[in-house]
């Protein structure tokens, strides 16, 4: 604590440091008090990334619970009648279904949701993918498992429980940092300028980009993405006194801890958001239009913070973003046809603006839930199940193809817990040592960054699923 | 809603309801976030009733009346939850069965009195039920739905029979739920304490039998309790402190286990709650959530408008700016989590600090400058604001117009100077908690201010900003 504390609290001013505002140690614009002073010179100090490699990771967590079986449906003719006769009142027709054609299922036939018409798209022009049946698990599991000691997963259906999941990838503890984190941690030596973190979260405080040197950065949707302090780039009498002031109040040392975290948190925001509120006041502008609605507004956002990487001096940067309202225990049919529009909506544009940027090739989203649910209907929606399907696009993805086995969707086949509840075939982990790896992480990396992989995959040159 | 809220945490002189209902309802979580439930604002301030007028009576009736809230029913989807049909292969959902024993009573684990986790042979927490308890409890609530029609939007529904899959949108949100016996899972139900209950019972039966189980349970007294201590005293209490808590819940001394009014003066009362031995514990304290920041300030200063009306309406900007705002939590988990941990100070000390999980770049800064604005120019978002673009309303604009009362601290200023000026917002703002080096260093910017010819206003208006910006302040002891 002593150590991070007495670091926050010294000045640099002037001088052009290596940084770490991830640290709590922000160096090169320490304090509130010259904000607008150190503006031109620090931009003029900025070495701009030269090497080019641009790597963005878009992880877009869908809170509640995708019914992802809902989402990718098979179509043949008999998976269908089971998919039919499990979902009832809650199976999509038949005919509506937007074809695809998976290269690598062994000519099995699927669908997608009506609503899906640009991820169709993308994952038929070889630019997306899906990964079936995966969840959060600790080792290999099947049915028998279930009587044995094979451990599981801490508080399984549980919403708060299984999302933290997902982020962390150490479903045996409830305290974990995030897998994003950790891959930060290993990386973020990349990036020439440690202003702001690599970790770019456009919904607040989150698990899964919380590494031990590296935490998230929020933005917000709006304007420049930062808030910064009100009259932070005037040299008026009153703001000079106004950013002394709060710089004094915030750098007192105080014996409540709390207090100490308060003050330091705001120390950082301020000293971040004001880097990054004018990289993107300076980046370029995003042409490809976007939907109005918040998440489509967030996803322009991560598309002009991409933008400015050269101006934020980075060549490798996560994003966190969040879309609600997956947890469709009723009104299931109405509910996730409009969340799917929404997503795909939002895809559409922001695949589009990458294309528009010129880094179709270096970024790379996906998408995670707390769970897939259960098979059958509740009357009017479905409960919490476990295995579910989730999208992979971009361009550098082995695209048009499904990777993992998908289940069978018959109550009581070797894979249901119990009541519909599909036991994953595919772990977090192998899936996202896939992104891991594509992201420049080695494979020694990774059993700092997912250590439980090894229960899972013995390190090949494919990667565990071959989705690169 | 929001203005409601206001309405009562504004004028109403009974503080300490308001903020044992603001507490409850930031445990028994219901969000107008779902759009449907934004619009039934008259359903979501009798929700909060249940809350405000229960805060002090028994938990058990708190348990039951928001189960059988229609805004509960609605948001945990157990209204219109039907029994499972085996020909068509559905189950009852377990929505509400789940969050009532995972949020509103129990939790995961098992408790020791004291709020600590319970230990099984090989060291490690106790599961306080399984999947097929939850499944049970599935069974429990099937069969409610609506009370009554909304005859007062749609008249013509008045004498029609009520309907078990009655649209929300026509149903009365304000009447609970009633019990459609023949929507109901009459089957025999396991409860988690092994006890059975029968089956062919009334679904309302039932439903008490349940909640008398989970009411019952030994976590509820230090469960319930460590949340209400987050909520009005510190983030870190003591496990004897929670146990004190616990027990009160326990049995008020009559022998009655659940009474509110007994566990809210143990808590308030708990030598940890007032000496001031504890402000040397730098474990001390709980961060000022978003919305107690403003509600303290308006409370210390005396909040007025000529209509006489708060009705805020900055629900949306709280929300995306602050994440805080009146009963609109992104989901049943509240704002933020009883186990979050600010990782540089925090966790190390091993300790928590819930409410930091809504302070982050965004919200941090947001606020310093939501602040400013709300001191210096006193633009509370009143009904003002919608109504800006039509002139027939333009003299309601201005009665609606809201004001602090600053003539008081004006004249101390003026008569006594900086300092007493200081002393008194100290006491009525930071209940005497301004450090010396604190108050030194807003003494100095004053007098600065002062010095360059700033008038009384704006030297008490930088008091309020830089009081509410200090970690002092912000850091409620």
């Amino acid at each position: 604590m002593s150590k991070h504390h007495h670091l926050s609290r010294r000045k640099f001013l002037g001088r052009v440091t290596m940084g770490c505002a991830a640290l709590g140690v922000t160096p090169l614009y320490s304090g509130i008090t010259n904000m607008g002073l150190l503006n031109a010179a620090a931009a003029a100090n900025r070495t701009s990334n030269t090497k080019g490699d641009y790597k963005g990771l878009v992880c877009i967590m869908l809170s509640g619970g995708n019914d992802s079986f809902n989402m990718l449906v098979p179509k043949g003719e008999s998976e269908y009648n089971e998919y039919q006769s499990i979902r009832g009142n809650l199976a999509i027709p038949q005919s509506e279904l937007l074809s695809i054609n998976p290269q690598n299922t062994n000519g099995m036939e699927f669908g997608l949701h009506p609503s899906l018409q640009n991820t169709q798209q993308m994952f038929e022009s070889g630019n997306a993918a899906f990964v079936t049946n995966v969840g959060a698990l600790l080792e290999p599991f099947t049915r028998s498992s279930y009587q044995d000691d094979t451990p599981l997963p801490i508080g399984l259906f549980s919403h708060s429980d299984q999302r933290r999941h997902w982020q962390t990838c150490v479903p045996q503890n409830v305290d974990s940092l995030g897998w994003g984190g950790r891959l930060a941690d290993i990386l973020y030596t990349n990036n020439a300028n440690q202003d702001v973190s690599m970790n770019i979260s456009l919904d607040g405080v989150n698990v899964f980009q919380r590494g031990n040197i590296i935490k998230e950065f929020a933005i917000g949707y709006q304007d420049n993405g930062s808030v910064i302090l009100n009259g932070a780039e005037e040299n008026d009498f009153y703001n000079q006194l106004k950013r002394q002031t709060l710089d004094n109040l915030l750098d007192q040392e105080y014996h409540n801890i709390l207090k100490t975290a308060y003050a330091n948190t705001i120390t950082d925001s301020n000293n971040s958001s004001f880097s990054f509120n004018s990289a993107i006041a300076n980046g370029m502008e995003i042409a490809t239009e976007f939907g109005a609605d918040v998440f489509s507004q967030k996803l322009l956002m991560v598309a002009k913070t991409i933008a400015a990487r050269d101006i934020l001096g980075v060549s490798n940067q996560t994003f966190f973003i969040e879309l609600s309202g997956w947890d469709t225990h009723d009104e299931l049919l109405d509910d996730h046809s409009l969340l799917l529009s929404q997503l795909d909506t939002a895809i559409g544009s922001f695949n589009e603006a990458m294309a528009e940027l010129g880094v179709a090739n270096d970024v790379v989203s996906f998408t995670m839930s707390d769970f897939g649910r259960k098979l059958p209907s509740n009357g009017d929606g479905t409960d919490h199940g476990w295995g579910g399907h989730s999208l992979v696009f971009g361009n550098a993805v082995s695209g048009q193809k499904l990777y993992g086995e998908f289940p069978d969707l018959f109550l009581d086949n070797d894979l249901d817990l119990g009541g519909g509840r599909i036991i994953p075939t595919t772990s977090c982990d192998e899936y996202f040592a896939e992104l891991a790896l594509w992201f420049g992480a080695s494979h020694s990396d990774l059993d700092q960054i997912l250590p439980n992989i090894n229960n899972f995959w013995t390190p090949n040159a494919d990667g565990p699923l071959g989705m690169f | 809603m929001t203005f409601s809220f206001y309405e009562k945490a504004l004028k109403d002189q009974d503080v300490l309801r308001n903020k044992a209902a603001f507490a409850l309802s930031q445990i028994l979580v219901v969000s107008a976030n779902d759009n449907k439930l934004n619009r039934k604002g008259l359903s979501l301030a009798s929700y909060y009733d249940i809350l405000y007028k229960g805060a002090f009576g028994n938990y058990r009736d708190l348990l039951m009346d928001v189960s059988l809230h229609p805004v509960m029913g609605f948001f945990l989807s157990h209204l219109k939850n039907q029994k499972g049909d085996p020909d068509n292969g559905t189950l009852p959902d377990e929505n509400y069965a789940r969050e009532i024993m995972q949020l509103f009573t129990i939790g995961l684990f098992e408790l020791n009195t004291d709020g600590t986790l319970r230990l099984d042979s090989v060291g490690e927490p106790i599961s306080s039920y399984t999947i097929e308890d939850i499944q049970e409890l599935a069974k429990v609530f099937t069969g409610l739905s609506m009370g009554a029609y909304d005859i007062t939007t749609y008249p013509e529904l008045a004498n029609e029979p009520h309907r078990f899959n009655a649209g929300f949108s026509l149903i009365d949100g304000t009447v609970s739920m009633a019990m459609f016996q023949d929507r109901h899972d009459i089957g025999e139900k396991r409860m988690i304490d092994g006890s059975v209950i029968h089956a062919n019972q009334e679904g309302m039966k039932d439903i008490e039998d349940a909640i008398d189980v989970l009411f019952n349970h030994p976590n509820v007294g230090p469960f319930i309790g460590k949340r209400l201590i987050h909520q009005l005293v510190k983030s870190n209490p003591s496990p004897a402190y929670v146990q004190r808590v616990a027990m009160a819940f326990n049995n008020n001394g009559n022998n009655v286990r659940g009474d509110m009014e007994a566990v809210f003066k143990a808590i308030l009362l708990d030598p940890e709650a007032r000496d001031c031995i504890y402000l040397e514990d730098a474990k001390n304290g709980k961060l000022r959530q978003p919305i107690e920041r403003f509600t303290n300030l308006w409370k210390a200063f005396d909040i007025s408008s000529p209509s006489g009306k708060f009705w805020f309406s900055d629900r949306q900007v709280m929300v995306d700016q602050l994440e805080q705002a009146f009963l609109a939590a992104p989901s049943v988990f509240n704002f933020f989590s009883p186990f979050y941990a600010e990782e540089n100070y925090v966790k190390p000390n091993e300790m928590v600090s819930p409410a930091f999980q809504i302070l982050h770049a965004v919200t941090a800064i947001y606020y310093l400058n939501y602040a400013e604005f709300s001191i210096k120019e006193q633009p509370f978002p009143n009904r003002t604001r919608v109504r800006n673009n039509n002139p027939a309303l333009a003299n309601d604009n201005n009665q609606d117009k809201p004001l602090l009362d600053l003539s008081d601290e004006i004249s101390v200023l003026e008569t006594s100077g900086i300092e007493a000026l200081l002393a008194r917002i100290n006491l009525i703002l930071c209940q005497g908690q301004l450090s010396d080096e604190t108050t030194l260093t807003i003494k100095n910017a004053l007098t600065a201010l002062q010095n360059n010819g700033f008038g009384a206003e704006d030297i008490v208006f930088n008091a309020l900003y830089f009081i509410m910006a200090s970690p002092d302040f912000m850091i409620l002891e």
